[in-house]
């Protein structure tokens, strides 16, 4: 080999070296699956659905979530424009009624039966996924089972020589005595106010409003009594009036006893137990000898997936992660209620977290055998609603009750499972 | 024996030759390699400023952009003089004062779900509300809602603030419509999570908003941080309570932005270790240096090893430095010490560079014999050395030709050139003695062709030419004969 090939050979060499410094690298832009998730609830919801949605982030990198979440009426409000405008999300807690609002006939949200294979359905048993079932499709997967649950302050009821009310007349008597304090026997906010004049009607007439078949029972006579029985618990103290009560009139005192969720228990009781407040879990209100109980339970927090998602495998990991997860398990304990879910039950059994006033409340609904299903038509928010204006038309605008009765007849009798 | 030590000594001078210039090579690398290293490490470190100062900017003005929108929203109220002027007089609303707080109830929740605000509501000295208002919010700011609504407006028309429940947060937006009523607006802080988004593979930025006094309103997950928590010292240190600067240390580059209702944007950029060594990880920078240093070690021997085994420069290994027979310098060591004394000669001198040959050399080979001819040039040699000196260099060439080269110096020129001239002359006439033969009755003719250093060429090789063309010349003549170079009569001039 030559001197001037050797040299060659070096400059070659140098080329090469440059030439792979010079390199270009070219990195593929990633693109994560998109999934929106939303939820109604409460600050301490919102707070703890937030960190589980983290950890499924961490066990899931390729997927990104996005949060859409808002306290229970304006969230209903939010999903019907998002239902009007075909912009819901992926992945979708909703109400009961919901159910049958938006998929009247199975079709509005996946049928999560097809999704098996992501979702771990064995957890549940067939009864506890009918709740779900619209028409032989599995459209949500319910969290709990919820009821409008009675909590008194017993060391209040106590003071005025009073025992925990187990009938309506228990509490107009509590009522009576309560006044001069500028205390109420209860609070009755607006769901709890419709559920309970329903439940007082049904008790003293034996008639149910809507009947397994969501058929309508009540005539406008039964709303109109229905109206009036509410005017009776405002005008005469038993409770204030719905959109008057203060968020912590319980905790001070000011209601000695409140008609919430189940899985609102959490959010009135605690605070109040931490003030030092004796509360416990009261009876299923009714007219002594009544026929029926007329109170309901309805399944809560379901899980319903969008029907036309694009992403439907990643949607059912995430709702197989919100019904049967570890982490969310122990984030939630029983915030939403006891879960149906027998994974969660096992975490929450194991790490000693199935105690409470929420567990005392679902022990007594479970063991209450008259409690029935609700109708979603009972559920239905535009009946509620109008159900509100009714009221405050009546005590606080002159109307009379029998032509706010055939108003909310009207209303009723219309009702179709359909948005 | 001396030959074995010869070639033992071109071999270790090869060696060390190889590893000098590979050290050097690799030296040289490393140099290269650190500027190339400091130089991109800086490069990289203007980027991620760079690259942290827009992401910074960018989100404070998405942020400020969306504020200002909330704000904007206020307007509605402002539309309708009746609204803008109500409030509720008493702690129980008459029915008119219900039938206003419907109206701007079903408005104002209108509103708030075209915007996606957690609370849009109006609430009253008397402690009611219209619109959207929250439990959350009542729960935040308690029993008296519109007293710590009016401390945090203070003197303001309307302020921005951030209120903290466990681990969430919502911005708050306070404007004073008239003195009995405050319009509220919040939206939950993982808002902004979508408004300044981060990407889930950029790991390396982050981004934090926090209120005035540091507590965190909206991190990016990678900070894991929650709502509430303080600034981390790694991010607030090097800000130091300045606005609108980005500083870049060892771990990356951060910036604070002011938001326009008195927040601040914190981004940061982590250095990656990797990137600021040109994208080599130590590892890879470690095989690198291996291979090219690998690489420059054998290239080199190639090409030394190509040097000494050249046509040129393997004699040096195969020759030794005298004709043992001769008793001058062989070819190679004759012209290395020629072009050496050359190089160190003083400007000024005068040397002789003189061919000697033996004429007829062919026919006296052919018809005589090797041995014969070889024992002329013993005896030219010796001739060669007494009349030159021992200070002469004498050697022979390829074309066994007899080489001199004598120093002839003298601060006077003539006479230098003089003395030349008489040695050489001199010294033809010693030719009168090389007789050989067995009874030494056969005369050898000799030529001498003379060129002057430097007066006629400049260097060996030049010398070499013109001394041949001389000794070409008085090859010609009969006898013994002496040319010197003369570029008029022999002609050639350089080579």
């Amino acid at each position: 080999m030559t001197i001037r090939k050797s040299v060659l050979a070096l400059a070659l060499s140098a080329s090469l070296l440059l030439a792979s410094c010079t390199e270009t690298d070219a990195v593929p832009v990633k693109h994560s699956v998109a999934l929106s998730v939303s939820w109604w609830g409460r600050d301490v919801r919102h707070s703890y659905t937030i960190s589980a949605l983290n950890e499924f982030s961490k066990l899931n990198p390729d997927i990104e979530l996005s949060t859409e979440f808002a306290e229970f009426d304006p969230f209903l409000k939010q999903m019907d424009v998002e239902f009007a405008t075909h912009h819901e999300c992926d992945v979708m807690m909703i109400n009961y009624d919901w159910l049958f609002r938006y998929s009247p006939d199975g079709t509005g949200f996946y049928d999560l039966g097809q999704l098996a294979d992501e979702i771990d359905l064995s957890t549940f048993t067939a009864e506890q996924l009918s709740y779900g079932i619209v028409d032989g499709k599995l459209n949500a997967i319910s969290n709990a089972l919820n009821c409008e649950t009675c909590y008194y302050n017993a060391d209040l009821y106590k003071r005025y020589g009073l025992g925990l009310p187990s009938s309506w007349d228990d509490l107009f008597k509590a009522a009576e005595l309560m006044r001069g304090d500028g205390i109420y026997p209860i609070e009755l906010n607006r769901k709890a106010s419709w559920m309970a004049a329903i439940a007082h009607e049904e008790q003293r007439t034996g008639i149910r409003c809507f009947d397994d078949n969501n058929k309508l029972g009540f005539t406008a006579e039964n709303f109109a009594n229905v109206v009036s029985f509410y005017r009776d618990l405002v005008e005469k103290n038993v409770t204030k009036y719905m959109n008057e009560i203060g968020t912590q009139d319980f905790t001070r005192g000011i209601s000695a006893g409140a008609m919430v969720w189940i899985s609102d228990a959490g959010y009135f009781c605690e605070p109040a137990i931490k003030s030092g407040h004796k509360i416990e879990v009261g009876d299923y209100l009714r007219i002594p000898g009544s026929e029926i109980l007329g109170w309901y339970a309805k399944p809560t927090s379901m899980y319903c997936i969008r029907r036309d998602t694009k992403s439907p495998k990643e949607a059912a990991k995430l709702v197989d992660f919100l019904i049967n997860s570890e982490e969310m398990a122990l984030l939630q304990g029983t915030e939403k209620g006891i879960p149906m879910s027998k994974s969660m039950l096992e975490v929450l059994e194991s790490n000693d977290l199935l105690h409470g006033i929420q567990f005392d409340s679902n022990k007594k609904l479970l063991s209450t055998i008259e409690i029935k299903r609700v109708s979603p038509y009972l559920e239905n928010i535009g009946l509620v609603e109008a159900f509100e204006r009714s009221a405050r038309a009546v005590l606080y605008e002159g109307e009379d009750p029998e032509s706010e009765g055939r108003m909310l007849y009207d209303i009723a009798k219309d009702l179709k499972l359909e948005p | 024996m001396n030959k074995y030590k010869e070639t033992v000594r071109m071999l270790s001078m090869r060696n060390a030759l190889i590893l000098t210039y590979t050290i050097l090579g690799v030296a040289l690398f490393i140099v290269t390699c650190v500027f190339f290293m400091y130089s991109n490490s800086r490069g990289l470190m203007a980027q991620s400023e760079n690259y942290t100062s827009v992401a910074g900017q960018q989100s404070a003005k998405h942020i400020s952009n969306f504020c200002a929108s909330i704000e904007r929203s206020a307007r509605m109220i402002y539309d309708d003089k009746d609204f803008l002027e109500f409030y509720v007089k008493g702690s129980i609303p008459t029915a008119e004062e219900r039938k206003t707080i419907s109206d701007l109830t079903v408005m104002m929740t209108k509103t708030k779900f075209i915007t996606d605000y957690a609370d849009f509501g109006i609430v009253y000295s008397s402690g009611i509300y219209a619109g959207s208002v929250s439990d959350g919010i009542k729960d935040l700011f308690g029993n008296d809602f519109y007293g710590k609504a009016d401390e945090l407006l203070g003197d303001k028309p309307e302020t921005w603030t951030a209120l903290y429940s466990g681990s969430l947060s919502r911005a708050c937006f306070l404007k004073r419509l008239n003195p009995y009523a405050i319009l509220i607006t919040t939206f939950y802080s993982t808002k902004l999570g979508s408004i300044i988004s981060t990407g889930n593979e950029m790991s390396r930025l982050s981004i934090c908003v926090t209120d005035s006094s540091g507590r965190v309103i909206h991190a990016s997950d990678n900070l894991g941080l929650t709502a509430g928590a303080h600034l981390p010292s790694d991010m607030e240190s090097p800000i130091d309570g300045r606005i609108d600067i980005t500083v870049g240390n060892s771990t990356g580059a951060i910036c604070a932005v002011a938001v326009s209702n008195g927040w601040i944007v914190y981004s940061r950029v982590l250095a990656d270790k990797d990137a600021r060594y040109g994208s080599l990880s130590t590892r890879d920078f470690i095989i690198f240096m291996g291979m090219t240093s690998l690489l420059l070690f054998v290239v080199s021997g190639i090409i030394i090893s190509a040097f000494y085994t050249s046509e040129r420069k393997k004699r040096r290994i195969s020759e030794t430095e005298y004709d043992e027979e001769l008793g001058v310098l062989t070819p190679f060591y004759c012209e290395d010490k020629i072009c050496d004394r050359i190089e160190t000669s003083l400007v000024g001198g005068t040397w002789a560079f003189t061919l000697v040959k033996i004429k007829d050399t062919d026919l006296i080979r052919s018809r005589l014999g090797e041995d014969f001819l070889r024992g002329g040039q013993k005896q030219l040699a010796g001739i060669l050395k007494e009349s030159f000196g021992d200070s002469s260099i004498i050697g022979i060439n390829d074309d066994n030709a007899l080489v001199v080269f004598t120093d002839f110096s003298d601060y006077d020129l003539f006479k230098a050139h003089d003395n030349l001239v008489r040695t050489h002359n001199d010294t033809l006439k010693l030719f009168s003695r090389l007789l050989v033969g067995d009874n030494s009755d056969y005369k050898l003719d000799v030529a001498m062709g003379v060129c002057i250093y430097p007066d006629q060429a400049k260097d060996y090789d030049e010398l070499d030419l013109k001394a041949r063309q001389a000794l070409e010349a008085a090859l010609d003549t009969e006898n013994d004969s002496l040319v010197f170079y003369d570029e008029k009569k022999i002609g050639g001039g350089r080579r």
